[in-house]
């Protein structure tokens, strides 16, 4: 019982159609009807003696009922190539004879009765064509069944990995306007408006210029570190008209370093980060440093923040952290990529970038 | 005149609700505060009348400061923040203004005000409990006389109801706070605090052991030499929480 969910999620398997819900009583009452038909048939038409009919209709229609039923069940696992659709026409000719002759065999040998053997034989050519039709019929009907299923189930999963694709996009997109970051910075120009209408075009031209860079950022490819911190620049530019002299940032890059590569949303999530809890963090100024050094033939950058000393352990996590040291597993295939380390009220985020194959 | 108060992190943010004050003499702006606890302190001292309230600011945020306050002035809140996340709150506030606000939205508000205040209506404020992007789980914000105090989860061992108040038992000593139990209960993080009773919410970690207690009922002795009884449900929350 407890697998159930699983299940639900895991691709299907179109069910047999005769298991569903009460079609397996209704396979049981036909078959019945028809063995009682069969037999008022022979006892009443033919005159023949009662328990010989009685036998002669009940193994003939449960037998026949059974290899519908095996039939259906086969397909259920093995559905033949569009080139095969002679099957549908031979395998079911086959399955009647085979049919016809076993129960054949089978009611001579158990009933003794020599009037009743004639007419078996008489009869065989009609058990034979109504088998075949029955069981064509079960075969074909369960091949467009099992197809229709098919496809219903591939539909389902494509619409569900599209659904999921979507919203993956909303979210990334969502992250990447910052909702929150940008109402706040509309707010500011609006008051700007009023008092300093030049420093309000300013921050129309760097706001735009930030959105536009983020818009265009895509996720493989690398950017120089050159052309990150001159993206950063903006959304800093931003952030300090907004918090004034509250928020100081010292970035300590030398110039050699900026040829550097890595890839884009890595270093704009972690300074959101560090500014977030730095400014939220402190009721002083809240210094926020970046530095860089290379290593082992690979880019290191320290970014340092201020925390909030009065929570014990402010992870100073979040969503950002967690996405870049993820994000970065993926991209090098290594783990240890992003480090942390928080003394009493300042918290260091380490990155390491290895060196671009190219 | 009508004494007002801006508390915002952000200096424009409150250049602006003071511009757009500037229609309408009978407001005076009083004062201005960058955070919650400059805002506490001069809603304390200066008594205003109405205060505009930003959110999101350091160390306690907005709600938080309200909650702190025992007759708290009319609040208009000013945030960045969507109508989704306030709209729990819609009851707590006389007004919200969603940044960037519009000078007739302003306006409006600020109506809204004064027809209260004409009926002599009071603002009633539950504590809020909704925004889980605003709830810092890592401490709670408790009031220690005329000061805020912020006490680290870790350093809480025990909250126990009394009457209408919690007493809070951590490291840095006990503090008594008008609120109920279940106000802790669901903004503390529920992987470390257990309602083991109606009247006691539980840091687990600082149990130490479980003893049977009666015919059905447990005790836990805390590490600091406390014991507290434990009921049935709590008993069943508590194996849940320690994974037993």
């Amino acid at each position: 019982m407890l697998t159930l969910p699983l299940e639900a999620n895991a691709p299907q398997v179109v069910i047999n159609p005769l298991l569903y819900n009460n079609n397996k009583w209704y396979l049981l009452l036909s078959i019945l009807i028809l063995a009682g038909v069969h037999f008022l048939g022979v006892y009443v038409q033919y005159q023949l003696p009662a328990v010989p009919a009685a036998g002669d209709a009940l193994l003939t229609w449960i037998s026949l009922g059974f290899t519908v039923f095996m039939i259906t069940n086969t397909l259920s696992f093995y559905h033949p190539g569009k080139g095969q659709f002679f099957m549908v026409l031979l395998v079911p000719l086959v399955l009647a004879y085979v049919w016809q002759q076993s129960t054949q065999w089978v009611l001579l040998s158990s009933i003794e009765s020599e009037a009743y053997g004639a007419f078996l034989e008489r009869s065989a050519f009609y058990r034979l064509s109504v088998s075949y039709l029955v069981l064509t019929g079960t075969f074909l009907f369960s091949l467009i069944w099992y197809r229709l299923g098919e496809r219903e189930d591939i539909q389902r999963r494509r619409d569900e990995t599209d659904k999921l694709a979507k919203e993956a996009e909303l979210f990334k997109l969502r992250q990447q306007l910052q909702p929150h970051f940008l109402f706040n910075s509309l707010n500011s120009i609006n008051a700007l408006i009023g008092s300093k209408p030049m420093q309000a075009r300013n921050m129309v031209q760097q706001l735009s210029s930030f959105l536009r860079g983020t818009l265009k950022r895509e996720d493989q490819k690398l950017i120089s570190l050159g052309e990150e911190l001159e993206y950063l620049g903006l959304y800093l530019e931003i952030e300090q008209v907004r918090f004034g002299n509250r928020l100081s940032v010292k970035i300590e890059i030398p110039e050699a370093h900026l040829s550097y590569k890595l890839p884009p949303l890595i270093l704009q999530p972690l300074l959101e980060n560090a500014i977030k809890f730095g400014l939220y963090g402190t009721l002083d100024k809240a210094v926020i440093s970046l530095e860089s050094k290379i290593e082992g033939g690979k880019l290191l950058l320290a970014l340092q923040n201020p925390v909030d000393e009065d929570v014990a352990e402010s992870e100073g996590t979040g969503f950002g952290l967690k996405s870049v040291r993820r994000r970065l597993q993926l991209l090098y295939g290594q783990t240890g990529l992003l480090q942390t380390s928080q003394t009493k009220d300042l918290f260091e985020v380490r990155i390491s970038i290895p060196m671009a194959h190219d | 005149m009508i004494r007002t108060l801006l508390i915002d992190d952000e200096p424009l943010a409150s250049d602006l609700v003071e511009e757009y004050l500037q229609k309408y003499p009978q407001f005076t702006v009083i004062g201005r505060c960058l955070n919650g606890f400059e805002g506490f302190k001069a809603i304390n001292e200066q008594q205003p009348d109405l205060i505009f309230l930003d959110v999101q600011m350091p160390k306690i945020n907005g709600f938080e400061l309200l909650e702190m306050l025992e007759s708290p002035p009319a609040v208009i809140f000013t945030t960045a923040f969507d109508a989704f996340a306030l709209k729990a709150f819609e009851a707590n506030a006389l007004d919200y203004l969603l940044k960037p606000f519009s000078e007739d939205r302003f306006a409006r508000a600020l109506e809204k005000f004064l027809s209260r205040r004409e009926k002599g209506e009071k603002q009633e404020l539950d504590a809020p409990t909704a925004i889980p992007e605003l709830r810092n789980q890592n401490r709670i914000v408790v009031k220690d006389g005329g000061k805020i105090r912020l006490i680290p989860t870790a350093e809480i061992i025990r909250l126990e109801a009394d009457g209408d108040y919690v007493k809070i038992i951590s490291t840095q000593g006990n503090f008594m706070q008008k609120r109920t139990l279940h106000h802790f209960e669901s903004s503390l993080p529920d992987s470390v605090f257990a309602r083991i009773h109606r009247t006691h919410l539980v840091n687990v970690s600082q149990i130490i052991r479980i003893d049977p207690y009666g015919k059905n009922n447990h005790l836990a002795q805390l590490r600091d030499g406390s014991a507290v009884p434990i009921s049935r449900n709590g008993y069943q929350l508590l194996k849940q929480v320690l994974n037993l």
